[in-house]
């Protein structure tokens, strides 16, 4: 088990790395460069040198690189080449609206779509065809334009929740859940299908074991089947996608915050890369990376949990 | 004796593999529509000159936000744009992206996975740990940047997009390599003295097809929902060229004042998804022998009474009586008769032998007795009775499984629930039956029913999970959990076939014990003539579904009736005598 | 043992050991520990054991599926040990194999007849009008139907695709067939079938045939020798029903013991007489 966390810890170091890297290295890419984008067309030679120097853009790359590394470690991810505010501090500001976005979609995803998948499971037939449709329309429904379909429907042809805009829920609770609500509805539906048909798959797989059988020809009844055999096996490959889903999400804010102009680390990421503003991408593809190592550790974390052969190794 | 096996052996595969991937994939109706879908659409963007007689970019300011008319089919813009012409020439964009990622994704994806599945060793290691990391970079992210750099175009995101996901194609590619390479039919070919590429070409990718096909599908549909994010937010793709998801962007600049240009724009998007992910599913189907899954868990299917039903319960002493049982088993649309009017009974502390080879009938008669057939069974009987439980009654059925008759199987590794202990999943099964009981007082029943089968350290056992155990040993946790409800009479479906010979001989002696110990009767299912002179009072000899033979053991051994019988008893080798 | 001796052996294994990576900070596990044995033409050499035995690890290790650790294998006096699976080529026609399951060795993608011509084609570089020629005389001598080389595998039952794995084994004229538990999947009667076909093959072609097998009541009366093998090494060594009927090591009395006897009155005996030496060992060892 400990071998595990322990794999998962140094595979996560080096993604980190990869990551950084790979956005450090792109931007060698990029014609003229950071001194030049500060200074615009007014700084004279002198003035560029130097902000060149300030900027350790003198330096070789992998140098740079480690002085990027080592500012890492000092919560310092450099400053924008607009807005000139740290990196760090926008990161902050701006994860709230995404961390609710993501939050929220994941647990109604893996409410409904286990539930639905439960339901799917025990009255077979019909409902089953039926999850099978929604699952297919769900997968083929881009997110930004269902997320527009609901702002036509839910707030101009019926206006319940706002069309566009983000409220701080310290400031109205209430405000900030309806805020939330269109953009959470568009985003789930997706992560709804993938949970449901899932749990379908992997509870049918298992409720067609022998070790079902034999426990149903001891007498063990249907609730004690499903429920806590076969739901406890299951768990583990709907544990395993409710994870994706999570990622999913994550990366879907990037088009959602658009549609609903809400102020998170997607618009910030979106709006960087309309202004070319690299350590602003860096720090988001640094952010976005460290959430996908802690999901995927509290996954590795459940399958010790629920997977005895793991936790006994 | 070799006229027991002829040449023209009846085939009994119930799903034959006919032909190859792709003419199992052509032959659904899904599979056609979508591929019909897809190529009439790449036919209609190529041709888009020629199919629009509008201009994707002129405006005509007389006529814009139209609704659709019949010059034009699916209305105008907000700037008077013809909107077919639009989708069409925007098709061309994004199909282009879709096609370039794709292309990226197939081609790197399938080398590399048929590199580290074939390679194995190192090789294999480092692959599959970059596979893991690359996979787990935000890709989207990464494509941003890139397009921050490179500026506009499709060609790179797209480029991008094929290498950062082709690791999910590789993987499935890898597994099925590594798979196929220990299929024997491979190992088979190298033993032949084929060549590496001989085997990957003709034993290993053709049967990857499938598995390829769907991932090409999916990553497809992923695919064209990035290439129509990205235009949607005018990354990629610059106004006014149209691409889909630009015209999504287009739409909703005016969704206020006209809605409807959403429905054309997101709409074909959402199609054309619809058409990869139908292709998809489909291919999936092909590729794994589809077997009728059974959706729900609630097994019910009927046991109607044939007869009259008179008999109130099992006739005098017999413990268990079946009259007249048939089984048979909803295919497609015929009925497969399995079991056919067979009776037979079960005395108390009686051991019967219910010999045959498969496709005998003699596993299904054991689950019919319990009512754990699967759906699409169909079971009826003159009479069932076990003492005066009506066997053609599955709620009466419910009630005395593992109280009065209780079933083991051959497989005791996956009879256990992997994720509970020995300890859980017996207690479950005692409290079950003796609900009074208290915590401590199920543990020391645990304790004592493990004993009873002679495991030595039963508190030890108690705490650990079923594949901390040997073979030997897990069957005798299912003995223990058959037993924990004293039932009268227990089902044993070659409960030895798949031990190990001294294992064997210590289970049989086993059940000889709980036999002697607790008078219970015991129906053994077997093939093996060995097991039946070892541990039988009596036998019934099947043959497709139907009883041959019956009697007490000694006197079947010494002087065989049937035909069947003698030829079986002839061909099964034995230690002492020589037959062959 | 006959008068095999005196002719060179055709299989030589001295002392061979194979070992299986123990993984991060693990030992390496030996599963073959010093197993040596000769067979000779025309010998069937039978090779038995219960799970974990490492029975079928010794067949895989002379077919060059399985990593040798150390010792050494000569086929036809070339040593064979470490040869990669491209030099070993030139001896697959003289060497091949019959494997348990026959859903699994059969290509479920190929039609029979290409399954059969395929090593015809590469091996004895026939053309394939011969190899057709060939393929139909071989189907005919296994007793499969004259139309089974259009069909797929999936079309043919376990008995039958055995036929086709052994037609395909002995098409190329091997001197060594390695049947590792190539009956065991089948029902009594296409088991014993199959072992006619074997027994008749092996006479007609002087076919050597190292038999893998957990099955010790098949050895009797089908190997000339047999070895018994127990956590990787040879715990008795000899002729076939000598080993069966007066077995000299204690586990090969105990496995002989543990075997039932489809004869109920003979088998009462031979239980009686299982626990008392069981008895006699638990006091031994009290």
């Amino acid at each position: 088990m400990l071998s595990i966390i322990v794999r998962r810890l140094a595979i996560s170091i080096v993604l980190i790395l990869v990551v950084t890297f790979l956005t450090y290295l792109l931007q060698s890419f990029l014609p003229g460069d950071a001194a030049r984008a500060m200074l615009g067309l007014t700084g004279s030679p002198d003035q560029y040198q130097a902000m060149r120097k300030a900027l350790h853009l003198d330096e070789p790359l992998i140098v740079q690189y480690w002085l990027y590394l080592a500012g890492l470690l000092r919560f310092d991810l450099g400053n924008s080449i607009f807005t000139q505010e740290p990196v760090a501090h926008s990161l902050a500001v701006r994860s709230q609206v995404s961390a609710s976005l993501v939050v929220g979609t994941t647990l109604v995803a893996t409410l409904l779509g286990v539930g639905l998948g439960m339901l799917s499971v025990l009255r077979g037939g019909i409902i089953a065809k039926i999850l099978d449709v929604f699952a297919l329309i769900a997968w083929a429904t881009p997110g930004f334009w269902l997320a527009l379909l609901l702002t036509t429907a839910f707030s101009v042809a019926i206006p319940i929740f706002p069309a566009i805009g983000y409220i701080d829920f310290e400031k109205d609770l209430g405000g900030w859940a309806k805020s939330l609500v269109l953009p959470v509805a568009a985003m789930s539906v997706g992560g709804i299908a993938a949970i449901a048909r899932i749990t379908r798959e992997s509870m049918s797989r298992e409720l067609e074991k022998e070790y079902i059988r034999t426990l149903r020809a001891s007498g063990v009844g249907t609730g004690s089947l499903v429920w806590k055999h076969a739901l406890k096996n299951a768990g583990l490959t709907i544990i395993t996608v409710i994870g994706l889903v999570f990622i999913g999400s994550m990366l879907g804010t990037i088009f959602i915050e658009q549609v609903f102009a809400l102020p998170g680390l997607g618009s910030l990421l979106i709006d960087a890369t309309r202004l070319h503003d690299i350590p602003v991408i860096q720090g988001v593809a640094l952010a976005f990376t460290l959430t996908v190592v802690v999901v995927n550790l509290l996954v590795d974390l459940s399958y010790t949990w629920l997977n005895p052969k793991v936790r006994t190794s | 004796m070799s006229t027991i096996e002829t040449t023209t052996e009846i085939v009994r595969e119930e799903r034959p593999r006919t032909q190859h991937f792709m003419g199992r994939l052509l032959r659904k109706p899904v599979a056609l529509v979508a591929i019909g879908y897809l190529v009439l659409i790449i036919v209609l963007c190529l041709g888009a000159p020629i199919v629009s007689k509008y201009d994707p970019l002129v405006q005509d300011l007389y006529t814009i936000q139209s609704l659709p008319t019949g010059d034009h089919w699916l209305g105008t813009d907000a700037l008077g744009r013809d909107v077919v012409s639009r989708l069409l020439y925007g098709g061309l964009v994004s199909l282009y992206g879709v096609g370039l990622a794709l292309v990226v994704f197939a081609v790197v994806g399938i080398s590399i996975g048929l590199l580290a599945g074939y390679t194995g060793g190192l090789v294999d290691r480092i692959i599959s740990t970059t596979i893991e990391i690359v996979l787990s970079i935000p890709h989207l992210v990464i494509i941003l940047a890139v397009l921050a750099i490179f500026g506009t175009g499709m060609t790179a995101p797209m480029i991008t997009l094929g290498i950062l996901a082709c690791g999910g194609l590789a993987r499935i590619v890898r597994a099925n390599t590594v798979a196929a390479r220990e299929e024997l039919y491979v190992g088979a070919a190298k033993v032949s003295g084929l060549g590496s590429g001989r085997i990957i070409f003709r034993h290993i990718l053709p049967n990857l097809t499938g598995p390829i096909i769907v991932q090409l599908s999916l990553f497809a549909g992923n695919a064209l929902a990035t290439q129509a994010g990205l235009a949607f937010l005018s990354l990629g793709v610059q106004p006014p060229d149209p691409s889909w998801g630009g015209m999504v962007g287009e739409a909703s600049q005016v969704i206020l004042q006209f809605p409807w240009l959403l429905v054309p724009s997101g709409g074909i998007i959402a199609l054309t998804m619809i058409a990869f992910g139908l292709l998809g599913d489909a291919a999936r189907e092909a590729s794994f022998e589809t077997h009728q899954r059974s959706a729900g868990i609630a097994v019910r299917h009927k046991i109607a009474p044939a007869g009259d039903g008179s008999a109130a319960s099992s006739s005098g002493e017999d413990i268990l009586s079946v009259d007249g049982l048939n089984i048979s088993f909803q295919e497609a649309k015929e009925i497969k008769e399995i079991v056919k009017d067979i009776s037979f009974a079960i005395r108390p502390g009686e051991i019967v032998g219910l010999v045959g080879e498969s496709g005998s009938g003699k596993t299904v008669t054991g689950l019919a007795l319990l009512d754990l057939l699967p759906a699409n069974a169909l079971v009826t009987a003159k009479a069932s009775w076990f003492k005066n439980v009506n066997l053609q009654n599955p709620a009466e059925i419910k009630k005395i499984r593992g109280k009065g008759i209780a079933m083991i199987w051959q497989e005791p590794m996956v009879s256990l629930d992997p994720v509970f202990t020995v300890g859980s999943q017996l207690g479950e099964v005692i409290k079950l039956h003796n609900r009074q009981l208290s915590k401590a007082q199920v543990r020391q029943r645990a304790v004592e029913l493990l004993k009873s089968v002679k495991i030595k350290e039963p508190e030890k056992v108690l705490k650990q999970f079923p594949h901390q155990l040997s073979g030997g040993m897990a069957q005798r946790v299912v003995i223990a959990q058959a037993l924990a409800g004293d039932p009268e009479l227990l089902i044993a479906d070659e409960p030895t076939t798949a031990l190990d010979v001294t294992v064997q001989a210590d289970i049989l002696d086993l059940l000889r014990d709980i036999r002697r110990e607790r008078n219970m009767a015991i129906l053994l299912i077997t093939h093996d003539f060995g097991v039946v002179a070892d541990l039988c009072d009596s036998v019934l000899v099947m043959r497709y579904g139907q009883i041959v033979e019956r009697g007490e053991v000694v006197k079947l051994f010494t002087m065989p009736q049937h035909d069947y019988t003698r030829s079986l008893l002839a061909a099964t080798p034995s230690l002492v005598k020589g037959t062959l | 043992m006959k008068e095999t001796k005196t002719v060179a052996p055709i299989l030589e294994v001295k002392d061979l050991i194979v070992e299986y990576p123990g993984g991060f900070g693990k030992p390496a596990k030996r599963v073959i520990d010093g197993v040596s044995f000769n067979i000779a033409p025309g010998e069937t050499l039978a090779l038995v054991g219960e799970s974990g035995s490492g029975k079928s690890t010794i067949g895989n290790t002379i077919l060059g599926l399985t990593k040798a650790t150390g010792g050494q294998i000569n086929f036809e006096g070339a040593d064979i040990t470490y040869l990669n699976l491209k030099n070993r080529r030139k001896f697959a026609a003289d060497l091949q194999a019959i494997f348990q399951n026959p859903y699994g060795s059969l290509n479920p993608g190929l039609k029979i007849k290409d399954i059969l011509t395929e090593p015809l084609q590469v091996q004895r570089k026939l053309s394939s009008q011969e190899a057709g020629r060939i393929v139909t005389e071989l189907l005919q001598r296994v007793g499969m139907p004259a139309n089974s080389g259009d069909r797929y595998p999936s079309h043919f039952s376990g008995g039958q695709r055995q036929r086709i794995a052994i037609a395909r084994a002995v098409s190329v004229k091997p001197k060594l067939i390695i049947c590792d538990e190539a009956t065991s999947a089948l029902d009594v009667s296409t088991q014993a079938a199959v072992l006619e076909l074997l027994a008749e093959l092996k006479r007609d072609f002087n076919l050597a045939m190292l038999f893998i097998t957990h099955h010790l009541a098949i050895v009797r009366n089908f190997a000339d020798n047999v070895i018994v093998l127990n956590k990787g090494q040879i715990v008795e060594y000899g002729p076939a029903k000598q080993v069966c009927d007066n077995p000299q090591d204690l586990y090969t009395q105990l496995l002989v013991a543990a075997v039932p006897v489809p004869d109920p009155l003979a088998q009462a005996q031979r239980r009686k007489e299982r626990h008392e030496k069981l008895l006699v060992l638990a006091k031994g060892t009290a």
